[in-house]
């Protein structure tokens, strides 16, 4: 049972301190696993403290988006290989990202985000995250993929050219 | 009734590993990294190098979960180049547990051609080429041919149907299978023998959900309504058919095949006469 008038604070790996709705944290599957391991009656304590690997300013966006998706549908739809697709990020999470992933950023702060989610286990978060970053990188050349995800390649030359030839077989 | 179960062997198919199966596989270790249970945390690339986690970048430090979920959402091309960016990425989009989508095509044509055959990756949306594989002197080459496929136009001789042949020939359609999508199989000019039959369904992982035969001959006593159910085929046309092979579609046969597992299925066979015994052209059989 979800008790929308409980509260949830929740302490950050800088040691910021966030009251969030058990509204927002059912949603992540990190926190409701703590808050069942901790074995608190809901009924009896309304308060109880989770301490969260995710740093204050990270924690606030991803509180900004569980507010937003409050009210999804749990558990997270599971999809298949072929249901997968990354051209359905309905139109506020596009704004939410947009906000903050700027290319000064460099992705710093998609990358907080995914890793955020992971660890708090928010599908949905994880899941829109994971597909902004796809599309940023789909059909991108090599180059401009190391370009955008800030890799450098770490290949000899012997490797390269047998990653060429097993491609070749498929590559169009 | 005739025998159904079994007649071409049993075959065990690759597993369908979604992203979330192989997540499930993977256990966090102490100091919470995500460790494969398949290669037990060693690097399973085909390199020699073990990937070292990059410092100046986040990609690298995303958990392994978090960049599959990325790659399941890639195109085909595009995998393609991530495995060429770094050994990481390569190491990752090369897991086994990961299942890479694939190139999409509509058709794979197979054929006869010579003492070889050719394999032909045929797309409708996008006819701006299409991909050949051709048995030559005992090696499988690829061409891209620019322009539309003109099935018709295609020469075709009969094969010598040899185990060395069948050999190269089901390597390439499993290899083809594993790296590209498409709807259905094309068989023409090609005789059917039990060999084949159970070929055609190790290729393809015991599921062929289409397949068009074109011109084709029977083996003396080979159930191909067997093969069809095994095969799972839900779409199945033959065309070109002499009298003899008519007789393989007996109406038990029809019923079963029709009904199918809550999928409506198909069957459509086109007699080379007009003399016509017992199908003349099955459709969407309606119990």
């Amino acid at each position: 049972r979800i008790y929308p008038l409980m509260r949830v604070t929740l302490t950050t790996s800088d040691g910021a301190s966030v009251t969030v709705s058990r509204q927002l944290t059912k949603h992540s599957g990190f926190i409701e696993k703590a808050i069942t391991d901790m074995a608190v009656d809901d009924n009896a304590v309304p308060l109880s403290a989770v301490a969260v690997d995710v740093d204050d300013a990270t924690l606030k966006l991803v509180i900004e988006w569980l507010t937003e998706h409050r009210d999804d549908a749990l558990p997270y739809p599971e999809k298949t290989d072929e249901e997968r697709r990354a051209d359905d990020i309905p139109a506020w999470d596009q704004a939410f990202v947009q906000k903050w992933d700027t290319k000064e950023d460099q992705q710093q702060t998609l990358y907080a985000v995914i890793t955020a989610a992971d660890k708090l286990d928010i599908k949905g978060l994880l899941d829109m995250t994971c597909k902004t970053l796809a599309n940023k990188i789909n059909g991108k050349t090599v180059e401009e993929m190391r370009e955008i995800l800030q890799l450098e390649c770490d290949f000899t030359e012997e490797e390269l050219a047998e990653i060429r030839k097993e491609n070749a077989w498929c590559e169009n | 009734m005739m025998d159904l179960n079994g007649t071409f062997g049993t075959f065990t198919p690759r597993p369908s590993t979604t992203v979330r199966d192989y997540f499930s596989r993977l256990n966090r270790d102490a100091s919470s990294k995500l460790i494969c249970e398949e290669c037990k945390g060693n690097n399973c690339a085909p390199f020699k190098m073990r990937a070292e986690l990059g410092e100046k970048d986040s990609l690298s430090n995303l958990p392994v979960d978090c960049l599959l979920s990325i790659f399941s959402y890639l195109d085909r091309d595009s995998l393609d180049v991530v495995e060429s960016i770094s050994q990481k990425m390569n190491h990752i989009a090369n897991h086994k547990g990961f299942r890479k989508s694939k190139h999409q095509y509509d058709e794979l044509i197979m054929t006869p051609n010579g003492s070889g055959f050719i394999l032909y990756l045929n797309s409708r949306r996008d006819e701006s080429h299409y991909l050949v594989y051709e048995y030559m002197n005992r090696k499988i080459v690829k061409t891209e041919v620019e322009g539309k496929f003109d099935y018709w136009k295609q020469r075709y001789s009969n094969m010598i149907n040899s185990e060395a042949l069948y050999l190269e020939l089901f390597r390439a359609m499993h290899y083809i299978c594993d790296n590209y999508a498409f709807f259905g199989l094309t068989i023409t000019n090609i005789h059917l023998d039990e060999n084949f039959l159970r070929g055609l369904l190790c290729a393809f992982d015991g599921e062929i959900p289409g397949i068009a035969m074109n011109e084709v001959t029977v083996d003396e006593g080979l159930s191909l309504p067997a093969f069809l159910l095994q095969a799972k085929t839900t779409m199945f046309s033959m065309f070109e058919v002499e009298s003899r092979e008519q007789t393989l579609f007996d109406e038990g046969f029809v019923r079963q095949y029709s009904i199918g597992e809550a999928r409506t299925r198909h069957l459509c066979v086109t007699p080379k006469s007009g003399n016509v015994s017992i199908l003349d052209c099955v459709s969407r059989y309606v119990p």
